[in-house]
């Protein structure tokens, strides 16, 4: 079917202007040895003011003068080169082109990507230093003071609002951006010799902010705040690939290559942590809390990959392939301190902000991968395709560790308390265990072509391993069926579906966690190609993939973590993830009444769906249990039409983007539990701490629309003019309403980005040389 | 007069060479026989992108692909039927053994175990030799992702979600993680897995950490749908339900039933509400779990057990 190339949204990158002739051209002569070619293109823009970060939360939109593209390419006395610019000098903008010139190929790409995710945020702080927040000592003070005069049930949503409304109307204000800048050569060595050698360089810097990081700072008042995380971050790569290809005349044997590759990958950041004064004290105490409260970022790190493979060729399509990659991660940045409360002290008597106190200055940590590919596949008779597959990817996790004594992990910057060994947490906590783990799987096809359909089974057999998890080993089987039928032009179909199971054996108190849980999926797909005429084409595609999670544990009555003495499962309580599916269907239409018009349109609908369940208890007997079936439905659509009013003179393009999202949650109850009130026995009316669902729940409708009308005045020149219009709403019920801070003391920035609609209109003018 | 020329030329390689029966692709074209032979009648195939690629300059030109190049023109000058040399009438297969005779190598050494190939995607459902529209791998399309969104519908609507890698924006494309021609890797990433391709733009996950979270170390995919969610950072469910798929024993938050949150609240109960009224839950607002347990890709922080340092 013919598929025509729809109107892509022009601001993001300018394709619109950047377009190669419309239709088909007529024939030019042979043309020369050396040519040159190139597009430039200049840009009008005016605009509304947008608000919201969304709107530009990867890109520019510019108002005024632009360049959104330019490139240019051609061939010179054997050697060739080529470029491509797009978004000039902007903050989005981005190069790659390259260049061969004897020996020697070059090729490279760089890359702006802007990250603004919210605008004017609020804060109390100022960012006094890189990732250090700092509010006035003397306020602090007061607002301490202030909230712990009153008894704690005291401490309302109003009390709070009334004592921080001041503070809060003089707060800062904070755009929540970062920058992603990001770039790659690769040199080409290996034109004239025997054997393909390259070496590849990347760079990327990240700067700015991650997004709405901080956490909780915990005194007598205990507040989680909302800041704006450093990013100031390096990553470079070094790489190298040498391949030797191979031909051979034998009839049965044709040849092949083999390969090998190094990597070395070293991220820095330098922001070695995030600071942010405590809004109710100005001083560290041992009950009431610390003075500030510090997070660690992400640690330096490196990882290095060597890897060498090789495909064979033989007769009747027959191909062996096999690669064999090593890899190692080490990570040994120094650690900060237990806690920065300088009233904490450890059980010997040694003051827990120091890094003399810590038993390990590093972690000198190491991850080590092997990862084994073997593939073959032939074609021995007509019609008959079979392929087999083995891969294995094994993480180990090499860190030694040590046996974790104390910290201030139970109550953070307020409280030292010794860590407990267990037998499934050896070194102090669960989460101080070197997780690892191993995955085997062999897959094998058989293909046969009846005529126009081409029939596949395929099973799959998987093997998983684990360290230090509940489920230490499992399977993942299955087995699949698809059929693919394609007659010459007017008819295509593809239809899919595969089964796999995935079973989890180990020794587990609550169940099994969702992602190495017992799991039943299957997908079906099915794609028809209709064309019933040359210039009409339908595509109807649907698919469907569901998750099961059977033999999810029944609730057991815990207190303090650890199962009450005499509790037992109570059945019919299953808990976690028991259901996500996703279903999908679209229709497309392409129609090309004639060479001078291109007109296309789609329709998509989604639904995601998933349910986790919860309950609770009183004593060892059942009290609420909570069904959350949280989904969303997508309805998206488009349309798209290229006209050439005039040939090769006027054309109209027109572009329509629309999905709305519509989510849910769906909360059903026991009848005869209760929330807050204990021994209820009637199920208690929505308003009043019973269950209803949630209906804004992540709602966004994104509605894009261009118009384009361009006149080509001369043989290489053309000017545009057009119109855009873009909307973007959102809604959550969570956080529709809340202010920087809804209930108990929680101070989010609440950067904007949310809803916006903006009017653009721009003229371009391209020049082709 | 040109046409003629041609012609003659071609029945001069006939008689030379013994004339008569189907010619096999071996028998080359006459010397000086070039692309413009054929673009007298085929003009439109001659667009400057063709004749400014590496194709138009193949040895055997226009035959290096076409089959039986030669006595299509023949036939079409005696005013016969003959053969019709398209590729559009092979099968997949063929199409894809015929590129495959040159571009069998680096990322395309396995395109024959791909899914693509077994789902019998020829080379030419997504590149184009004569009208390419993009700027780099001659693709029928001006971006890939475009390209890919032909067959992968679902892709399409999910990179409009609000949460989204920035692929419709262009700064990344389907490519930047997936290799179209890979058939040894699993989902055609490529890396190894999963995580190893999210850690080359997110280096800063890749630890390891003092404190690690399980499932981040062995899938990112556990918790995030890469190609667009309407739920923040990607993440495939609203926190803490994402959560609660693991954590739903009795802990701290969970275990006494006063941290859910079973209808929408309000920031203050009305006057006269009674016990138990709904109020906003703090751990359903804006950043949720994370207002907290800021640290769920691992921790290197001594006293971050729990992911809050």
């Amino acid at each position: 079917m013919k598929r025509i190339t729809p109107v892509t949204v022009l601001f993001a990158c300018g394709l619109l202007a950047a377009s190669a002739p419309l239709f088909a051209q007529t024939a030019a002569p042979a043309a020369p040895t050396d040519w040159f070619s190139g597009t430039a293109t200049l840009s009008l823009l005016g605009r509304d003011n947008v608000d919201s970060s969304k709107f530009e939360e990867y890109r520019v939109v510019p108002k005024g003068v632009s360049m959104p593209v330019f490139n240019f390419q051609g061939s010179q006395g054997g050697k060739d080169f080529a470029v491509f610019g797009q978004n000039i000098f902007q903050a989005d903008q981005r190069y790659f082109g390259g260049a061969t010139v004897g020996w020697l190929g070059v090729s490279f790409d760089y890359n702006q990507i802007p990250h603004n995710m919210g605008n004017n945020g609020l804060t109390l702080f100022g960012e006094t230093s890189q990732g250090v927040w700092n509010m006035s000592a003397t306020l602090r003070q007061a607002l301490g003071a202030a909230a712990e005069g009153v008894p704690s049930n005291q401490r309302t949503y109003p009390f709070y609002q009334n004592l921080l409304g001041p503070t809060i109307a003089a707060a800062n204000s904070i755009d929540i951006s970062g920058l992603r800048q990001r770039g790659n050569v690769t040199l080409d060595v290996g034109k004239r010799l025997p054997f393909d050698l390259s070496f590849t360089y990347l760079r990327e810097v990240k700067t700015g902010y991650r997004g709405a990081s901080g956490g909780d700072v915990i005194g007598t008042v205990t507040s989680a705040v909302d800041v704006g995380e450093p990013m100031n971050e390096l990553t470079t790569d070094y790489g190298i690939r040498g391949a030797y290809n191979f031909k051979s005349s034998n009839q049965s044997f044709k040849g092949g290559n083999v390969y090998a590759t190094f990597n070395r990958n070293i991220y820095n950041d330098r922001a070695d942590s995030l600071v942010i004064d405590n809004p109710f004290r100005a001083t560290d105490n041992l009950s009431s809390g610390p003075a500030q409260a510090r997070f660690s970022t992400s640690p330096d790190n490196a990882a290095n990959r060597g890897a060498f493979g090789f495909m064979l060729r033989f007769a009747r399509q027959t191909r062996v392939s096999g690669d064999l990659a090593f890899g190692s991660w080490t990570q040994d940045a120094a650690f900060l301190p237990y806690t920065i409360n300088s009233t904490i002290f450890t059980p010997a008597g040694a003051p827990a902000n120091s890094l003399s106190t810590l038993q390990q200055a590093s972690l000198n940590g190491k991850i080590d991968t092997t990862s084994l590919n073997f593939g073959f596949s032939s074609r021995p008779v007509r019609g008959l395709g079979i392929r087999l597959r083995y891969r294995s990817y094994d993480l180990s996790n090499k860190t030694a560790k040590w046996v974790i004594t104390g910290d201030t992990s139970g109550s953070p910057d307020r409280s030292w308390t010794p860590a407990e060994p267990e037998a499934d947490a050896p070194f102090g906590y669960a989460t101080a265990n070197p997780y690892s783990n191993n995955t085997k799987r062999f897959d094998a096809q058989v293909g046969y072509d009846i005529g126009d359909l081409t029939v596949e089974g395929a099973f799959h057999l998987a093997s998983l391993d684990r360290t230090y998890r509940e489920a230490t080993t499992g399977d993942d089987d299955g087995w699949a069926l698809s059929a693919v039928y394609h007659t010459s032009d007017w008819l295509g179909i593809r239809a899919v579906y595969d089964d796999s199971r995935r079973t989890a054996n180990g020794e587990t108190l609550y169940g099994f966690q969702a992602d190495e849980a017992k799991r039943n999926r299957t997908r079906t797909g099915l794609q028809v190609e209709l064309t019933p005429l040359a210039k009409l084409g339908f595509t109807f595609s649907y698919f469907r993939r569901n998750d099961d999670y059977p033999d999810r544990p029944d609730r057991i009555a815990v207190s303090g973590g650890v199962p009450i003495s005499g509790a037992q499962p109570i059945p019919g309580t299953p808990s976690g993830l028991l259901n996500a599916k996703y279903d999908t269907f679209t229709v497309d239409v392409d129609y090309t009444p004639s060479e001078r018009a291109e007109v296309g349109g789609f329709y998509s609908y989604e639904k995601n769906a998933s349910t986790n369940q919860w309950s609770t208890t009183t004593g060892v007997n059942l009290n609420n249990l909570l069904n959350y079936a949280g989904s969303d439905r997508g309805d998206t659509f488009g349309a798209n039409a290229r006209i050439a009013l005039v040939p090769d003179k006027w054309t109209f393009s027109f572009l329509l983007q629309h999905q709305k999202v519509d989510g849910l949650m769906d909360i059903t109850a026991r009848e005869a539990g209760s929330f807050y009130t204990p021994g209820r026995t009637t199920l208690i009316p929505p308003g009043q701490g019973g269950a209803a669902d949630i209906v804004n729940y992540d709602d966004t409708k994104l509605t894009s629309v261009v118009g384009d009308l361009a006149y080509a005045f001369a043989k290489a020149w053309t000017i545009s003019f057009g119109y855009a219009y873009e909307k973007y709403t959102y809604g959550n019920a969570f956080t529709d309403g809340t202010t920087i801070f809804p209930q108990s003391v929680l101070f989010f920035m609440k950067g904007n980005d949310n809803g916006y609609n903006v009017n653009i209109v721009y003229s371009r003018l391209n020049y082709r040389f | 007069m040109r046409r003629c020329l041609f012609v003659l030329a071609l029945m001069a390689v006939f008689a030379l060479s013994g004339g008569g029966g189907a010619l096999a692709q071996a028998t080359a074209p006459p010397a000086g026989w070039s692309a413009a032979d054929c673009l007298t009648c085929h003009e439109k195939v001659g667009s400057p992108t063709f004749q400014h690629s590496k194709h138009a300059g193949l040895t055997e030109s226009c035959a290096s692909c076409h089959q039986n190049v030669a006595e299509h023109a023949k036939a079409q000058m005696a005013g016969e039927k003959g053969p019709v040399p398209s590729v559009k009438a092979l099968k997949a297969n063929d199409i894809n053994t015929t590129c495959l005779s040159c571009h069998e190598k680096d990322s395309r050494s396995s395109y024959l175990s791909s899914m693509h190939a077994r789902r019998n995607v020829a080379c030419t459902a997504c590149h184009s030799v004569h009208d390419a529209k993009s700027q780099t791998a001659q693709l029928k399309t001006k971006v890939a992702a475009e390209t890919c969104y032909t067959c992968h519908k679902a892709q399409r609507a999910l990179s409009m979600r609000t949460s989204h890698h920035p692929v419709r924006e262009g700064r990344m494309d389907c490519t930047s993680c997936h290799d179209p021609h890979e058939g040894n890797r699993a989902q055609m990433l490529k890396a190894d897995q999963v995580n190893e391709l999210c850690y080359t733009c997110h280096a800063e996950k890749r630890g390891p950490f003092l404190f690690e979270h399980a499932p981040v170390r062995e899938d990112c995919v556990s918790c995030h749908e890469p190609h667009g969610s309407n739920h923040p950072r990607l993440l495939t469910q609203k926190m803490p339900n994402l959560c609660w798929n693991c954590h739903f024993t009795g802990s701290g938050h969970f275990g006494s039933g006063d941290n859910f949150s079973t209808e929408e609240g309000v920031p203050v109960a009305p006057a006269g509400a009674p016990s138990g009224y709904p109020t906003v839950n703090s751990r359903f607002v804006e950043r949720a779990c994370r207002t907290c347990h800021v640290k769920v890709h691992g921790s290197n922080h001594p006293s971050g057990a729990f992911f809050v340092r």
